[in-house]
């Protein structure tokens, strides 16, 4: 088991799978480039991503307390209630603003990065740990997180959940800043036990009272906004966990659960999964927590080990993982060589779709696989890639909802005059701030959009004038396949039979048929 | 109202003549040639079947805050922040009353047309949202891990053959519930945009017309390293991928097709009140209307999960839930279908009897289900939970809920409940 995929059967179809799987998919140019490299190097480069120079720049916004209108507890005393509330919620507005930003700039990195697998992993740990914005609030707690990610993704599985369970938005998000010695609040201790580490059935609920006492003293300051540790709400006393003793801190706790035979196993089981197939066998995922406990827990050969095992190209694996929104999403602007990143779209159509930046479903991230897809959703990825080449309106794509249920937000709250709190479910987005009308609403519905596709660079005249050669060019291009006689035979009726070159018109046909096969939502 | 097999005969086989089955539309849709199924897709079909409304109240509903124990004093010992004032409950019996914001849930009581469970839960029962939303979903024990919704069960069980649209959830992905060996039902955010933008090209049906059923083993994948690891696309829930996804697409096309026509030709007499559960509902009042053949609608109200601050956000919820549902049962009452209807409401469970420190309640257990119906036998049903006799700060649940599902199951949707539910549950009275 996880013997090395031999070299010799290592091609241009081996190498998408791989840029697939541990990217967003890539152009075919840069296709050449990678299955040049070699299996070997390719994964190297992959994993070892530091070697490569990343060029992009972070946003303004992304420092502690950035904009926060106040510096400590006194100023903010000397304010009247009114005074107050008006700064928050100017600071708010911007917190939705600096979401959105985060959204995008995370979108268009997937898209352009030259480090792939760091984004996809950072796209991973984000499932993983599955912390939501609805929560956490602030933007710079939700980057910061991102950026732990990008930092600490293929290190020490270790110091990475070390750094989480210190971490900002964590804290927020599992309710540490709400837990002291006198009343440990055990949300971030359960769940990091049966969603992040072990596994249900690999604990008590006695190990999860006792270790919550050994997370607590850790708060995010508001005015610094730091994670900053006080020794006075911390619990020193003696705790008993998973059969130790000891005055066990949040690390000591940490170092206990990866002695845990069965913390190899969970992780590894997750990481096949998001990036091989589902359902792996129980003696494959021994054999690769064997390799991972013999590394210390390092993240890197594990990650090399599993891109470069006979099991990752099997058949088992090969087109057969159904793509999550944002992987449909990037991969279709690249394979339409699109002239915009769209990410402003990008990211309202990911919600419609189930996968919503920053903000997971729960605590226990997205489900993937088959629960991607719904009839709702399929429709809507086949009435994307519609728009993607012909372009559209908000209508068309179902992505006006906000407008109309802002509408509804400001109409509900003149019927019920109660003070209204935020309910945590409420999407931020949905909070009325400026005046929407149906009118508004119906104008954004229906402006039309231009198609993103840049088809003069997909098909230039000479190809369109021999049509097997066409169709070969784009199957590879989207389906990164060959396709089989039979698909072949289908999509070559769906052009015209005559001589003359293929038009645009007849073009966009062809490729919205490709984009709407079935084999088209597989990677 | 076309069955899909009504409609795979008239327009594909009619188009294409020469065309062979794929082969999972074999394995599923067309055994129903047998005539068992012929005369399942008939009574499903049938304009005076039952239907089941499923709503779902996400986050934690606060019972306690919603059916108020205003006579016990132990209630406003515990709540001295969040307790609702005894004068200003609608008293239901001496014991419990209404929050004031569910005013016309109250009249629909007064009116004979809901039937009350107070304590519903289960045993061992898990406070964390998600386990405890999939326990109420699957009807599983909360220690065994269940794949499968009790709902895609009975699918399974009760409707083979049936149309894609025996099952609607309002909303664009599909619950737990709706989760079955094989994929029925569908999920529906907006009916304006549940159309394909282009409807010429984008047949799955012409698609399929066109290739031959070999094809459509999910096997063409991999192609190129075939000389590798000899395992076929793996099944689950017996199909491949490949198959699943044409599956979704044609269930798509054929709901699509048909709710279309009925969204733009019934429309609703009743002016509901603008908030998003209302909508979902008056969409589901339009389908019943248009004679979409459904046995099941899903619809869910989120926002429950009420930690802090708690008055303001829950009484905008009841307000919502209370109001939306009159228009609804009006709507129904209007059309003649409310005899046909079953409206189920239940939440993962229910708060803390004790308040927390700020001004919101904890995760909780037991709590209360409405039922509402033109069949239903209304009143209260169970008696409320003790305030003193507490499990650990929270209320005992004395009804558990796959008695209710039993109970739906066997006396409003006419099929066995055993084998959906793996176990015999006693069936209670409200029906």
């Amino acid at each position: 088991m996880l013997e090395a995929f031999p070299p010799q059967l290592w091609n241009r179809s081996t190498a998408a799978h791989l840029l697939k799987r541990a990217g967003f998919g890539t152009s075919p140019e840069q296709l050449d480039l990678w299955t040049s490299l070699g299996l070997d190097t390719a994964v190297d480069r992959l994993v070892d991503w530091e070697l490569t120079e990343d060029p992009t720049a972070e946003p303004d916004w992304a420092q502690p307390a950035f904009g926060y209108p106040f510096q400590n507890k006194k100023e903010l005393q000397g304010l009247s209630e009114d005074e107050r509330r008006e700064l928050f919620k100017e600071y708010q507005k911007t917190q939705r603003k600096n979401s959105q930003d985060l959204r995008e700039r995370w979108l268009n990195r997937f898209l352009t990065t030259p480090r792939p697998l760091q984004e996809k992993l950072t796209l991973f740990w984000h499932g993983h740990f599955a912390t939501s914005i609805r929560k956490v609030k602030i933007s710079y707690f939700m980057w910061k997180q991102l950026d732990l990610f990008r930092r600490f993704g293929n290190g020490s599985y270790e110091n990475l959940l070390m750094e989480v369970a210190r971490d900002p938005a964590m804290l927020i998000w599992l309710d540490g800043t709400d837990s002291n010695d006198k009343a440990p609040n055990e949300n971030f201790a359960r769940e990091l036990m049966e969603l992040f580490t072990l596994g249900e059935g690999h604990y008590t609920e006695e190990d999860v009272k006792e270790s919550a006492r050994a997370f607590t003293g850790w708060r995010v300051d508001r005015f610094s906004q730091t994670a900053t540790f006080n020794p006075k709400r911390s619990d020193r006393g003696s705790k008993k966990f998973l059969g130790q003793r000891g005055s066990f801190n949040d690390q000591d706790i940490i170092r206990i659960i990866l002695q845990q035979e069965q913390a190899a196993q969970h992780i590894c089981t997750k990481l096949w999964t998001f990036f091989a197939y589902e359902n792996p066998s129980p003696q494959l995922m021994e054999a690769l927590a064997a390799t991972f406990r013999e590394s210390k827990m390092e993240l890197k050969p594990l990650l090399k080990k599993l891109f470069r095992s006979q099991e990752f190209y099997s058949a088992q694996a090969l087109n057969n993982q159904i793509k999550s929104p944002v992987q449909w999403w990037v991969s279709s602007l690249k394979n339409i060589a699109s002239h915009s990143p769209a990410t402003h779209l990008g990211t309202r159509i990911l919600t419609q779709l189930g996968q919503s930046l920053l903000e997971p479903p729960s605590v226990k991230g997205w489900d993937g696989g088959r629960t991607w897809i719904s009839t709702s959703t399929l429709m809507l990825r086949h009435n994307t890639a519609h728009y993607m080449l012909y372009g559209g309106t908000a209508a068309e794509l179902g992505i006006g909802d906000n407008f109309k249920r802002l509408a509804f937000a400001n109409q509900a709250k003149k019927i019920n005059p109660e003070p209204t709190t935020v309910a945590p479910n409420t999407e931020m987005e949905e909070q009325p701030t400026p005046e929407p009308t149906t009118k508004l609403a119906n104008k954004l519905l229906n402006r039309s959009m231009p198609a993103l596709t840049e088809l003069a660079q997909l098909a230039p005249p000479e190809l369109r004038l021999d049509r097997s050669k066409l169709i070969n060019t784009l199957s590879e291009r989207f389906l990164q396949n060959i396709p089989d006689p039979k698909l072949s035979a289908f999509l070559e009726n769906s052009l015209p039979q005559k001589s003359e070159p293929v038009t645009d018109q007849e073009l966009k046909k062809l490729l919205y048929q490709i984009m709407t096969r079935p084999e088209y939502q597989l990677t | 109202m076309k069955t899909r097999r009504q409609f795979l005969q008239t327009s594909v086989m009619g188009a294409a003549a020469s065309w062979t089955l794929p082969t999972f539309l074999n394995s599923t849709i067309f055994q129903l040639d047998s005539m068992a199924a012929d005369s399942l897709t008939q009574s499903v079909n049938g304009k005076d079947g039952p239907i089941l409304i499923v709503l779902q109240m996400g986050g934690g509903n606060d019972g306690l805050n919603t059916l108020v124990p205003y006579s016990d004093d132990a209630y406003y010992r515990a709540r001295t922040s969040l307790a609702i004032a005894k004068k200003s409950v609608l008293p239901i019996n001496d014991r419990f009353g209404m929050n004031p914001q569910l005013s016309e849930l109250k009249s629909l009581y007064d009116a004979g047309n809901l039937a009350i469970l107070n304590g519903v839960g289960y045993p061992n029962p898990n406070r964390s949202h998600f386990r405890s939303m999939e326990i109420w979903q699957t009807a599983s024990e909360s220690n065994i891990n269940e794949r499968y919704g009790w709902l895609g069960r009975y699918f399974d069980n009760s409707c083979q053959g049936a149309p894609p649209t025996i099952g609607v959830n309002i909303g664009s992905l599909p619950p737990q519930a709706f989760l079955g060996p094989q994929p029925l039902g569908i999920a529906l955010a907006n009916a304006n945009r549940y159309k394909f933008t282009d409807s010429s090209t984008d047949s799955s049906l012409t698609m399929m017309a066109n290739e031959d059923p070999s094809t459509f083993s999910g096997n063409n994948s991999g192609s190129s390293i075939d000389n590798l690891g000899s395992v076929a696309s793996p099944l689950q829930d017996g199909m491949t991928n490949t198959d699943f996804l044409q599956r979704t697409a044609l269930d798509a096309e054929l709901s699509s097709k048909d709710i279309q026509a009925i969204t733009s030709k019934v429309k609703s007499p009743i002016t509901y009140p603008k908030n998003r559960l209302a909508s979902d509902l008056q969409l589901i009042a339009q389908l019943i209307a248009g004679g979409l053949p459904t046995r099941i609608y899903y619809a869910n109200q989120g926002g429950y999960d009420t930690h802090a601050n708690q008055t303001g956000t829950h009484n905008n919820l009841m307000h919502e839930f209370s109001s939306a549902l009159a228009a609804f049962v009006s709507d129904l009452k209007e059309q003649g279908n409310f005899d046909r209807v079953l409206i189920m409401t239940f939440s993962e469970f229910g708060r803390r009897l004790k308040e927390n420190a700020s001004n919101g309640t904890d995760h909780g257990v037991a709590g209360p289900m409405f039922l509402l119906g033109g069949k239903i036998k209304a009143g209260v049903h169970s008696d409320y939970p003790s305030l003193s006799d507490l499990d650990n700060g929270d209320l005992k649940h004395q009804v558990d809920f796959r008695s209710v599902y039993a109970t739906v199951l066997e006396n409003w949707l006419q099929t066995k409940s055993d084998p959906i539910l793996r176990k015999s549950f006693p069936k209670l009275a409200f029906i």
